[in-house]
C-alpha cells in the first residue's frame, strides 16, 4: 500500500510534488501547532484550577473548623454552601477526622455529576475515592475534574478532611471551541497554502522545466548546438553547466565522428598511397561502366598491370623508394588515361584501368603500347635514377566475358602470359590462357605434395675443362616425375616454389640428395668432382642456408670441397649484409661459392671484390651468339679477362656447338658446360662418365 | 477526679460494664474525635465543648505559656470528664483544671465554669470588677443575659452556645469569628 503510493509519488509531476509537499508540512505544522496550543492550554488551565481549588480548599478547611470541633454540621453545610458563587468549584465534601461524611456542597448544573457522585458520597469510599483522583491530578494530560483535599485540623488535632472538586467543563468547552475553529481554518489556511505553493514552486520547478524542455527539444531535433541558459549558481545552475557541457562534448564528438567515417570513407575507396581508387572502387565504376556499355552497346577495354621486378627494388633499395616509385607509376597512369576511365591500385605493384567505347581492337592496341612506352620510361625518385617495365593483360567487353570478375579474372592471366613471354610487354587475352592458368593452378597444388610423394629426382650436368677435357664438376638440376604430365622442367615450377615459399624445402632435399649422391660416388671408388646446387634468394633471405649445408654435410660425412654453391646475381643484389655474411660462413667451411647467369644483373661489378666468389659461369644467352653477335663476343671476351684479373674460375654455360666451343677457346675460358659436353643425365650414368674421364678431346 | 467520673458513670447506669464502656467513649469524645457516635452523657460534651471553646477565645494577654486556669466555681458537675482536660494545650499553654469555692481566687483563673449550684451568687460573682481576663462558662439558664460570657443551653436536643460579646468585650476577650458564627448572640437583659 506505502509502497504503491510512493511510487504513485514518484510519478507525480515536479511541480505537484512540490505543492503537495508544501501543503503536507503546512499542515503538519498546524496540527502540531493546535496540539501544542491546547496541551498547553489544558496543562495551565488545570494548574490553575488545581491551585485554586487547593486555595478554596484551604479556606473551606479554615471556616469549619469550628464547625466539626462542635459536630455543627448545619453550620458546616453554610460554609460550604458559600462556594455557591464558586464557578470553578464542582462540589465540595466535609469529612470527619476518622472519615465519615459530614457536609456537602453541590454546584447547581444541568450536567452535573461526571465522576463526582459515588455513592451518595456519604462513604468512606468516597474519601478514598476523592484521594485517587487527587493522586490521578498529577497525571500529564488529563481532563479528569481535580480534587483538591484538605486536612481541617485545630490546635494540632486532625478534626477533618475538605474535598474540593474543580470544574474541567470549562476547559472541554475552551478545546471544543479551539477544534472548532480549528477544523474550520483548515481549509482556509490548506487554501491559502495551496495558492501561495502554487505560486512559490516556480521557483525550484521552473529552471528545471526550462532543463527538460530543453532536452525534448534536443532529443526531437538533435540539434546539439542548443544550448541553457544559465540562470543561477546553485545545483540547478551546475546541473545547467553540466548539462551544456555534455551537449558540447556530443557536439564534439559527432564532429569527430563525422570525420572519422569521411576518412573511413575515403579509405574504404582509396588507395592511401597513391590516392587512385582501390579495388572495391574499381570494382564498382566497372560494374557501373559496364551497364552503361551494354546500354549504349559499347565495349571497355579493361588492362591489368604488374611492375616488372618490382620485388627487386623494393629488396633492394627498400619500401620507401619502392613506395615512391609506386607514386610515381600512379602519377604517369593518371596522365595516360582519360578523365571518363579509371585507374586503380589493386594493392602491391598491380594496378588497373578501364577505358570505355574504345571501338576498334587497333584503339586498344594502341592505349596498351602507350602504357608499356610510358611505364618504361626511366624513374627519377629521391635522386636515382631506376628502370622498371611493367607487364600488361588486356581483355575486352563485351567479347571475352560479361562481369567485372571474369574482366578481371581474364586481365590477369594476360597479364601473367606477357610475363612469361619476357616481361615489358602486353598481351591480350586468349581462352586458351583459361588451360594455362589452370595447368599452373595444379602444378601449385601438386608441388605441395610433390617432396612428400618422392617425386623430385636430380639430373646433373657435368662441365670440363677445356685443357684436358676431364670433367670438373657437375651441376645438379632437379627434375619432377610428375604423375599425370610426366616429367616437369624445372622452369615450370621453380618460380612457384619461390613464390610460395615451398623453394625451402625442396632446396632442403636437393642439397641433402646431392651430398648423399657424392658420398655414393666415392664409395663406390670413383673419383668424385665438385657438385653444384642453385639456391634461390629466398634461402639467404630466411638465413637457411648455412644450417642446411652443415647438416647435409653432416649428414652425409663428405668433404664440403665437393659441394658448391650457385646463386644469382639477384640474389647478391636483393640481399644485403646478411647474405654476405652467409657467403663468408659457406666460404669458410670449405665450399665453391659460383654466380649463375653472370652478366644479365643489372648491379655495378664491385660486389666480386667484397664477396667470396670462386667462380662465374657466364649466361647462355650471350654464349648462344656468341659466334654471330659481336657485342656479345665482347661481354664474354670481358667477362673471361675480368675473372682472369680477379682469379676466378670461369665457366661458359649453353654450349652447344664446336664454333662457340672454337671461340672460347680463343678467348682462353677455363671450362664449359653444355649439350657439347653432355646433357643433364641421371646419377646412374654419371658412374660411366667419371670412369671415362676425358669427355673433350683437346 | 478518674474515681469521680466513674462514680458518675454508676451513679447513671448502675451497671459496672456499661459504666466502663460509656468512660472510655468519654475519654475519646474530650480527645475531640467525632462526635457522631451515641449520645454521651451530657457534661462529658460539655467539656469537650469547655475545651472547643478555648481554642476559640483570645484572652489578648501578654506571650506567656504559664498554664491556663479552668476553674469550676461551686459544685462539680463534670466530675472526672474534666480531669481529661488537663495535659492539654491551648494556644501553647497547658490546661490546668481546679475547683474554686471563693470568689477572691476567680482572678487567677482563665475560663471559670460556673456551676448552676451557685446561681443565687452569680450577680455577686458577675459584677466583681476582678473578672478581667476571665472567660465565664455556665450551663445554667440565660448566663449570657445574665453577664456571662458563655452560655451552654440545650436547643431540640443539642447543647448550643449563647455569647454575649459585651461581657466578653468588658472582660477583655476576643471570640474567634467561627464560634460566633456557630453561636447565638444575645444581650444582657435590660438594657
Amino acid at each position: 500500500m506505502i509502497t504503491r503510493m510512493k511510487r504513485r509519488f514518484n510519478d507525480l509531476p515536479i511541480r505537484s510534488k512540490l505543492v503537495f509537499l508544501f501543503m503536507a508540512l503546512s499542515g503538519l505544522v498546524l496540527c502540531a501547532a493546535m496540539s501544542i496550543f491546547i496541551l498547553n492550554d489544558s496543562f495551565k488551565y488545570r494548574e490553575d484550577q488545581s491551585r485554586d481549588i487547593d486555595s478554596v480548599a484551604r479556606i473551606i478547611a479554615r471556616n469549619t473548623e469550628a464547625a466539626l470541633a462542635f459536630n455543627d454540621q448545619n453550620a458546616a453545610s453554610e460554609t460550604l454552601a458559600g462556594l455557591r458563587y464558586h464557578s470553578q468549584v464542582l462540589g465540595a465534601y466535609l469529612y470527619t477526622g476518622d472519615g465519615h461524611f459530614f457536609a456537602r456542597f453541590h454546584q447547581l448544573k444541568d450536567d452535573y455529576g461526571k465522576g463526582v457522585v459515588i455513592g451518595g458520597n456519604r462513604s468512606a469510599e468516597a474519601l478514598e475515592h476523592f484521594v485517587r483522583m487527587h493522586q490521578d491530578g498529577n497525571r500529564f494530560f488529563n481532563l479528569q475534574n481535580p480534587v483538591a483535599i484538605q486536612e481541617v485540623t485545630l490546635e494540632g488535632q486532625k478534626l477533618g478532611t475538605v474535598v474540593v472538586v474543580g470544574d474541567m467543563d470549562p476547559l472541554v468547552n475552551e478545546i471544543r471551541g479551539h477544534l472548532l475553529i480549528f477544523l474550520l481554518l483548515l481549509p482556509v489556511a490548506g487554501m491559502f497554502t495551496f495558492f501561495l505553493a502554487s505560486r512559490l514552486q516556480h521557483i525550484v520547478s521552473e529552471p528545471v522545466l526550462r532543463l527538460t524542455g530543453i532536452m525534448n527539444k534536443v532529443s526531437a531535433t538533435k540539434d546539439f548546438s542548443l544550448r541553457a541558459d544559465r540562470t543561477s549558481s546553485d545545483e540547478i545552475g551546475s546541473l545547467y553547466e553540466g548539462f551544456n557541457e555534455m551537449l558540447c562534448e556530443i557536439e564534439e564528438r559527432n564532429e569527430t565522428l563525422r570525420l572519422r567515417q569521411e576518412h573511413l570513407q575515403e579509405l574504404a575507396h582509396f588507395d592511401s598511397l597513391t590516392g587512385l581508387p582501390n579495388r572495391t572502387l574499381f570494382h564498382d565504376r566497372l560494374n557501373q561502366a559496364l551497364r552503361n556499355a551494354e546500354r549504349f552497346a559499347q565495349n571497355v577495354l579493361v588492362i591489368f598491370i604488374d611492375l616488372d621486378h618490382f620485388k627487386d627494388i623494393n629488396d633492394s633499395l627498400g619500401h620507401r623508394m619502392g613506395d615512391l616509385l609506386l607514386v610515381e607509376v600512379a602519377q604517369r597512369l593518371k596522365v595516360v588515361i582519360r578523365s571518363c576511365d579509371t585507374v586503380a591500385r589493386m594493392g602491391g605493384d598491380e594496378f588497373t584501368v578501364f577505358a570505355q567505347n574504345i571501338g576498334s581492337e587497333q584503339n586498344s592496341e594502341i592505349i596498351a603500347k602507350h602504357l608499356v612506352e610510358t611505364l618504361a620510361k626511366p624513374y627519377k625518385v629521391d635522386g636515382r635514377e631506376l628502370f622498371l617495365t611493367a607487364s600488361l593483360g588486356l581483355t575486352s567487353y563485351p567479347k571475352d566475358a560479361g562481369t567485372v570478375d571474369e574482366l578481371l579474372r581474364n586481365a590477369d592471366l594476360a597479364m601473367y602470359c606477357a610475363k612469361d613471354k619476357g616481361k615489358n610487354a602486353y598481351e591480350r587475352y586468349e581462352p586458351s590462357m583459361n588451360l594455362m592458368a589452370s595447368s599452373r593452378l595444379t602444378i601449385l597444388n601438386d608441388l605441395h605434395h610433390a617432396l612428400e610423394r618422392d617425386e623430385f629426382w636430380l639430373a646433373y650436368q657435368p662441365r670440363v675443362d677445356l685443357a684436358t677435357g676431364r670433367i670438373t664438376g657437375f651441376e645438379a638440376l632437379i627434375r619432377w616425375q610428375h604423375p599425370e604430365q610426366g616429367l616437369v622442367m624445372p622452369g615450370k615450377f621453380i618460380q612457384l616454389a619461390e613464390e610460395t615459399g615451398l623453394i625451402v624445402g625442396i632446396s632442403e632435399w636437393v642439397i641433402s640428395t646431392a651430398c648423399l649422391q657424392i658420398r655414393e660416388w666415392q664409395a663406390a671408388g670413383l673419383t668424385p668432382a665438385p657438385v653444384a646446387v642453385n639456391l634461390a634468394s629466398l634461402l639467404f633471405k630466411r638465413q637457411v642456408v648455412v644450417p642446411m649445408i652443415v647438416s647435409a654435410l653432416e649428414q652425409s660425412g663428405i668433404e664440403p670441397r665437393f659441394l658448391e654453391v650457385e646463386l644469382t646475381e639477384g640474389t647478391i643484389i636483393a640481399g644485403n649484409e646478411t647474405t654476405v655474411a652467409q657467403l663468408n660462413e659457406l666460404k669458410a667451411l670449405g665450399i665453391i661459392i659460383a654466380i649463375d647467369d653472370f652478366g644479365t644483373g643489372y648491379s655495378s661489378l664491385s660486389y666480386l671484390q667484397r664477396l667470396p666468389i670462386d667462380i662465374l659461369k657466364i649466361d647462355k644467352s650471350f654464349i648462344c651468339n656468341i659466334s654471330s653477335n659481336k657485342d656479345d663476343l665482347a661481354i664474354v671476351t670481358a667477362i673471361i679477362a675480368m675473372a682472369r684479373s680477379l682469379s676466378l674460375g670461369v665457366v661458359a654455360e649453353g654450349v652447344e656447338t664446336h664454333d662457340q666451343l672454337a671461340y672460347l677457346r680463343t678467348q682462353g675460358c677455363q671450362q664449359i658446360q653444355g649439350y657439347l659436353v653432355s646433357r643433364p643425365i641421371p646419377a646412374d650414368q654419371i658412374a660411366a662418365l667419371l670412369e671415362g674421364g676425358v669427355l673433350l678431346e683437346s | 477526679m478518674t474515681a469521680a467520673a466513674t462514680q458518675l458513670c454508676s451513679a447513671r447506669s448502675g451497671l459496672f460494664r456499661r459504666l466502663a464502656v460509656t468512660c472510655a467513649m468519654a475519654v475519646a469524645l474530650v480527645t475531640g474525635n467525632a462526635v457522631t457516635a451515641a449520645d454521651p452523657p451530657e457534661y462529658q460534651v460539655k467539656a469537650a465543648m469547655l475545651y472547643n471553646v478555648a481554642k476559640f477565645v483570645d484572652w489578648q494577654e501578654a506571650q506567656t505559656d504559664a498554664p491556663l486556669q479552668v476553674c469550676v466555681f461551686g459544685k462539680n458537675p463534670f466530675g472526672a470528664a474534666l480531669d481529661s482536660l488537663r495535659g492539654k494545650v491551648v494556644h501553647g499553654r497547658q490546661l490546668n483544671v481546679r475547683q474554686v469555692s471563693r470568689p477572691d481566687e476567680i482572678g487567677a483563673c482563665q475560663i471559670l465554669f460556673i456551676s448552676s449550684s451557685e446561681r443565687r451568687s452569680l450577680p455577686a460573682i458577675l459584677a466583681k470588677g476582678a473578672l478581667a481576663g476571665v472567660l465565664t462558662v455556665s450551663d445554667m439558664e440565660r448566663f449570657a443575659t445574665t453577664g456571662g460570657v458563655v452560655g451552654f443551653v440545650e436547643v431540640e436536643g443539642k447543647i448550643r452556645m449563647e455569647v454575649n460579646l459585651e461581657a466578653a468585650q468588658q472582660a477583655g476577650l476576643k471570640i474567634g469569628s467561627q464560634l460566633l458564627k456557630l453561636a447565638r448572640i444575645v444581650r444582657e437583659a435590660g438594657q
